[in-house]
């Protein structure tokens, strides 16, 4: 992907550059936020990735510009302006997702990878599947192997939200924000309790365990391995 | 010096307030003054009508002769506070106690010094009030005295210099005394000032006790001053819990990371050391996060996005995550909805979800396995409560009223697992959405609630 990395601070951006290069990125970095938004403009990235406080313009106005220009890329706010209303007026300026810094570089990527593809996917899926896995999300019916599995409302949004992000790490917070709503992290192992339960309804004896825990950074659903 | 001692209020007032006086005395006494006068010399004129329609009639009846007879033998006696003046047709003198008056239409005053014959007697500086009359065969004139009109004038004057010299005097002394005292507590609170401007935060404006403006100053002034103090007192605090709060993790995290660079030998160590050490930073950030929230919420901006938000929807959405939670943790959680229709307040939905959700979780994390714990919505006249209630260990009556202080809760909590800011950022939510956050006996157990004032939204 060609990601546009808006950032004053040259270590961090240096961290980020770095370890998205690492995955097979290209990265272009700028620091001054009214370059950011003409780079934006004039050039074709698959996403953004904006710091909040920029010289030039700041990064809540930057995103307004670029959005006013029509250009619909995915924009991440990688901020440290990490309080409840910073996030909500970042996605209010039009950003598509909220990382408050300090912030693990695994977070960072799942919730890149969980963006780039959501354009052209978002929306048009009404069927998910994998391996013997479907999800009917009209019908809000769950089959495994075309046995019927029956789940509450919540675990059916859990495993939503995985199945749409199959193959894909999909983080902790990540599962918190979009599934329960959470803009805190728990003291409690709320995510891994469900995260079992679901498992317990939808594995069977002998198929494979669909859902993988990525240690240090969250969940994968896929079939493979 | 003397205008820096009129530029102190009490003492302006004081001097505004004595001239006001001198000047309400001067009009009261101009007014009975002139309206005196002008009493007193109707009557004397009156006086004089009198006296020649007397005359006249003696004239009129007895004729010219006999009137001036009996004028001259009048006007002897008289001419201490009379005068009389007969004359003919022709404008010959007939008889009077004083000559050479011209003869006039109106009232005239004829100061005693101008009149012949009768100029020896009184005082020189009297002034008679006369009017020239018609008789028959002549003209008569008479006049009288005006010695009444000035002495009462002279009485007033009098007295108005007595009254004033005893208004300036009671309203002067007076002012002085009140604007002493005045000045007395003003410098008292200008001193107190100056003490706590040097950092005596503990100093209080002395309160007289009568209930006084000045005392209402005071109190105010009190009042913010222990605003101050508790604020000044709030960041210290805050500042050592924080350095506190953080040398503990900053502590562990040196100790893990010494360790590993002391014993790990092989990558697979050190990455697990890193991971390690990489979850002791996660605790700190946390800590700062809390804080940062906390303190975010305190300031109140979040109010701007309050929506209505129905308390059922809340507690049930809560007890869906936290059931199997608890359950995981050997306790039991059971939702108590009370309620049968939905309790709608005007709040922010997402800091109440995590408002019960640090309630909850304070409870599962302090409780033991086997605890039950009921999560119950009620109304009452104060509004909707939200209650977590359990069975556990519960908190003693005695540290109760402490948990819910600020940074008491911190120090508490330091001592349990948890970040232990938990309390704190529920204290912060309820008091954003003017709701009451109590801690109760459960006997046995704790209860914690929150009650939320009935809104119209």
């Amino acid at each position: 992907m060609r990601i546009l990395l808006v950032e004053d601070d040259a270590e961090t951006a240096a961290y980020v550059r770095q370890g998205l290069e690492e995955q097979g990125h290209i990265v272009d970095h700028l620091a001054d936020g009214r370059d950011g938004v003409a780079q934006a403009v004039g050039e074709d990235y698959d996403m953004a990735i904006m710091d909040r406080m920029l010289p030039g313009l700041d990064g809540l106005s930057a995103v307004k510009a670029i959005r006013a220009a029509g250009r619909k890329l995915p924009v991440l706010f990688l901020t440290s302006l990490g309080g409840v209303d910073d996030r909500v007026d970042g996605l209010d300026a039009g950003g598509d997702d909220y990382i408050a810094k300090p912030f693990a570089f695994s977070e960072l990527l799942a919730r890149i990878n969980a963006l780039s593809r959501r354009p052209p996917y978002k929306g048009d899926e009404t069927r998910l599947k994998v391996g013997d896995l479907e999800v009917e999300l009209i019908s809000r019916t769950v089959t495994r192997g075309g046995e019927v599995i029956d789940l509450q409302p919540r675990e059916f949004r859990l495993l939503e939200v995985l199945m749409r992000n199959r193959g894909r790490i999909v983080t902790r917070t990540m599962l918190l924000e979009r599934v329960w709503g959470f803009h805190f992290d728990p003291k409690t192992s709320v995510v891994e309790t469900h995260i079992s339960r679901l498992r317990s309804k939808i594995n069977r004896p002998n198929s494979p365990d669909l859902i993988h825990t990525v240690r240090g950074s969250g969940y994968s659903l896929h079939d493979g391995e | 010096m003397a205008s820096e001692v009129f530029k102190r209020t009490p003492v302006r007032l004081a001097a505004i307030f004595t001239a006001l006086f001198v000047a309400t005395a001067l009009v009261v006494f101009a007014g009975l003054y002139v309206e005196l006068g002008r009493e007193l010399e109707k009557e004397i004129r009156s006086r004089v009508e009198e006296t020649a329609d007397a005359l006249a009639a003696v004239g009129r009846e007895k004729g010219f002769n006999e009137l001036a007879d009996l004028i001259e033998s009048e006007a002897d006696t008289a001419r201490n506070d009379t005068v009389l003046l007969l004359i003919d047709e022709e404008g010959r003198f007939r008889a009077g106690n004083v000559r050479h008056v011209r003869p006039a239409d109106s009232w005239i005053t004829l100061p005693r010094a101008d009149l012949i014959f009768v100029s020896n007697q009184g005082r020189p500086d009297d002034v008679f009030l006369a009017r020239w009359f018609p008789v028959t065969g002549g003209r008569l004139l008479v006049g009288i005295i005006d010695r009444e009109i000035r002495k009462t004038r002279l009485i007033l004057l009098d007295g108005l210099l007595w009254a004033l010299a005893g208004t300036v005097l009671v309203a002067g002394l007076s002012s002085a005394l009140l604007a002493w005292r005045a000045q007395a507590r003003i410098a008292a609170i200008a001193t107190t000032l100056e003490a706590v401007k040097r950092g005596q935060l503990d100093v209080r404006v002395a309160m007289s006790g009568s209930g006084d403006d000045m005392d209402h100053i005071g109190e105010e002034i009190n009042r913010t001053l222990n605003q101050l103090k508790s604020l000044v007192d709030n960041v210290n605090q805050s500042s050592s819990d924080i350095a506190h709060d953080l040398k503990k993790p900053m502590g562990r995290l040196q100790r893990h990371l010494d360790e590993a660079r002391r014993s790990a030998r092989t990558p697979e160590e050190f990455r697990a050391a890193i991971d390690v050490a990489l979850n002791d930073l996660d605790s700190i950030v946390e800590t700062f996060e809390a804080l940062l929230s906390i303190a975010q919420i305190e300031a109140g901006a979040r109010r701007s996005r309050f929506r209505p938000v129905d308390l059922r929807e809340v507690i049930a959405e809560i007890g869906d995550v936290y059931e199997a939670v608890a359950e995981d943790n050997g306790q039991c959680l059971s939702v108590a909805d009370h309620l049968a229709c939905p309790a709608k307040i005007f709040g922010d939905s997402e800091l109440l979800v995590q408002l019960v959700a640090n309630l909850i979780e304070n409870a599962i994390q302090h409780c033991p396995r086997g605890t039950t714990i009921e999560l119950g919505l009620a109304t009452s006249n104060d509004g909707y409560t939200i209650s977590v209630a359990d069975n556990g260990p519960g908190i003693p009556p005695e540290e109760r009223a402490n948990v819910l202080r600020r940074l008491y809760r911190l120090e508490r909590a330091r001592s349990t697992p948890g970040s232990g800011l938990g309390l704190s950022l529920a204290a912060a939510i309820s008091d954003l959405h003017s709701a009451r956050l109590r801690l109760d006996d459960n006997r046995p157990g704790l209860w914690v609630g929150v009650t939320f004032p009935a809104s119209d939204a």
